[in-house]
């Protein structure tokens, strides 16, 4: 009898243990699966595989969203904030976001400026986020109006992978910074001289701005229909340029889509310390347009 | 025995999954992945005794353009012009092309330009020699800077820029080392004897030098910069760089 229990109970147990195999072995199926499909998945995309933060170690997903302080004129956060109360904060520069790019790490703050856009701004990916053609490779599907796209941090998009390699942007080839206005509207936000500076360009879908002593700015997508200045024109740092819109076209006027920003580029002539030939070039604003924004939340 | 060999299998295979779906959490979704990564990178602004963002240049400079040089080069190309003519036929110099170099003229005789631009400048003032050019050029002359900008031809305008303030920086990116490298494994400019680099972008073809101490630009705009092999490719932009005029030979205005 007991005997024939512990027969009973043994059979029980090996059942249960060979449930527990098929189980595991099914779990482990499954999941071989979706590792070699991921894998695909990403392998398929014509995109760079030298991603800044692919080797971060994982980590729990924070989905937490840094929530805007409502109470922030009574609290005082200790970092500095927008007229909204929102924490502005920004990640360092070259740091793109996953597969969008090599990014162009430049630490230097080229000129104190003014920063080119009247009221809040953001800088974000305009084709690599919400409403971008490539969003969903970072998940991020939906509209450009998209909350998400009107949040900090800020984050460098010189050097952004387009459809060339550049020799500024070996694997990228986005060589200026998307600005995203306060909101989504169009034609609704200023863009502003960033220096005292000559209007010496006005064509198709930007206007090229050059200071006394040579620096040139290039402001695209405005609305080319209602600008503010002429060909020619002195302007004052500060001065109305245009309004943010999505004017983007090809020479013979046929229209390309885009999202609602500005996008900015600066040339500057540099020399490299004991070298004597300078370099007339584009060049990485995201930090001179971070300091810039700082002292503009700081109001000085 | 037989249950101790099956506990084993089980646990075998449930150690092998559990790795398994380890390697899973290391895939983690797109959105996620980009969330993390924006989340742990992010920083702020104190608003009490804040660090400086970046760094500034180490130093302005504003040196003396080397107006001996450019005059110098003038009086070279116009040495050669006139070598090559005479050693050609007369048919053929009908159809010869003009000569690289830099070639001395004035803006009075632009069209579209007006004079007191290029008077208001102190820096040498290029153009690309070229009829198109010549015939639509506009120029925007300030002291140490100047940018012209003119059709070149069908499908193809530019704007060319100079200045001779320089920003000196300590520790350039090491992006921009390369650049510098790719300038030094270059032949010259021909006839204007200058290094360069050529850039390009959504908006424009660039090629950038320097001569008699000044930084130039010039940047092509093509209707069609993917399948323009004027924008696509160097030779168009390396020929137009290569054989330009000064408008302001004298250089004593600003000066
Ligand atoms: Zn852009």
């Amino acid at each position: 009898m007991t005997d024939h229990r512990r027969a009973q109970r043994g059979n029980v147990a090996g059942k249960m243990l060979l449930a527990l195999i098929i189980l595991a072995a099914f779990w482990g199926l499954f999941y071989w699966d979706l590792n070699i499909r991921d894998a695909g998945g990403d392998a398929s995309d014509a995109v760079t595989d030298e991603e800044p933060g692919e080797d971060a170690p994982a980590d729990d997903p924070d989905d937490d969203e840094p929530e805007t302080p409502d109470e922030a004129p009574d609290d005082a956060p200790a970092d500095v904030t927008d007229e909204t109360g929102a924490v502005f904060s920004y990640l360092p520069v070259g740091d793109l976001l996953p597969e969008s790019g090599p990014g162009f790490a430049d630490d230097t703050v080229y000129r104190d400026i003014l920063f080119p856009t009247a009221g809040r701004a953001y800088l974000n990916s305009q084709v690599y986020r919400y409403g971008g053609y490539y969003g969903a490779l970072n998940g991020m599907e939906g509209g450009q109006c998209e909350a998400q796209n009107y949040e900090y941090p800020w984050q460098d998009t010189f050097c952004e992978k387009r459809s060339r390699d550049q020799d500024l942007c070996p694997g990228g080839g986005h060589e200026g910074l998307d600005i995203r206005p306060a909101d989504c509207t169009k034609n609704a936000h200023l863009a502003v001289a960033a220096e005292d500076a000559r209007v010496v360009d006005v064509r198709r879908h930007w206007v090229t701005l050059q200071t006394n002593d040579g620096t040139l700015y290039n402001y695209l997508h405005l609305n080319m229909g209602a600008l503010n200045v002429s060909l020619g024109d002195y302007v004052s740092k500060g001065d109305p340029i245009g309004v943010i819109s999505n004017d983007f076209y090809k020479s013979d006027g046929t229209s390309v889509p885009t999202t609602i920003h500005l996008h900015f580029e600066m040339y500057e002539n540099y020399v490299t310390d004991g070298d004597d030939e300078p370099l007339f070039t584009k060049v990485n604003p995201y930090l001179t347009l971070v300091a810039a924004y700082d002292r503009k939340l700081r109001d000085e | 025995m037989k249950h101790a060999t099956i506990a084993l299998t089980a646990f075998a295979i449930a150690v092998s999954s559990s790795t398994l779906f380890a390697q899973r959490s290391e895939i983690e979704p797109p959105l996620e992945r980009a969330q993390r990564f924006i989340e742990e990178r992010k920083q702020t602004r104190p608003r009490l005794a804040p660090p400086p963002v970046g760094r500034p240049p180490a130093r302005t400079e504003t040196p003396d353009v080397d107006w001996n040089a450019a005059r110098a080069l003038v009086a070279a190309t116009e040495r050669r012009r006139l070598a090559n003519l005479s050693n050609v036929t007369a048919t053929r110099a009908v159809v010869f092309e003009r000569t690289a170099g830099v070639r001395a003229a004035t803006a009075e005789n632009l069209k579209q330009a007006r004079a007191a631009e290029v008077a208001a400048v102190a820096i040498p003032v290029l153009i690309p020699d070229q009829e198109r050019v010549r015939d639509t050029v506009q120029i925007f002359g300030q002291a140490d800077a100047y940018t012209a900008i003119a059709e070149v031809a069908d499908g193809v305008d530019m704007r060319m820029s100079g200045s001779r303030k320089r920003l000196v920086l300590e520790r350039p990116p090491a992006r921009r080392e390369a650049l510098q490298k790719m300038r030094a494994a270059r032949p010259p400019l021909p006839g204007v004897d200058a290094a360069y680099v050529i850039t390009r972008s959504e908006s424009s073809t660039d090629l950038s030098f320097s001569r008699f101490n000044v930084g130039y630009v010039l940047a092509l705009i093509c209707d069609d910069p993917e399948n323009d092999a004027r924008c696509a490719e160097d030779d168009f932009i390396v020929a137009l760089a290569s054989s330009l005029a000064l408008l302001n030979d004298r250089g004593e205005a600003g000066q």
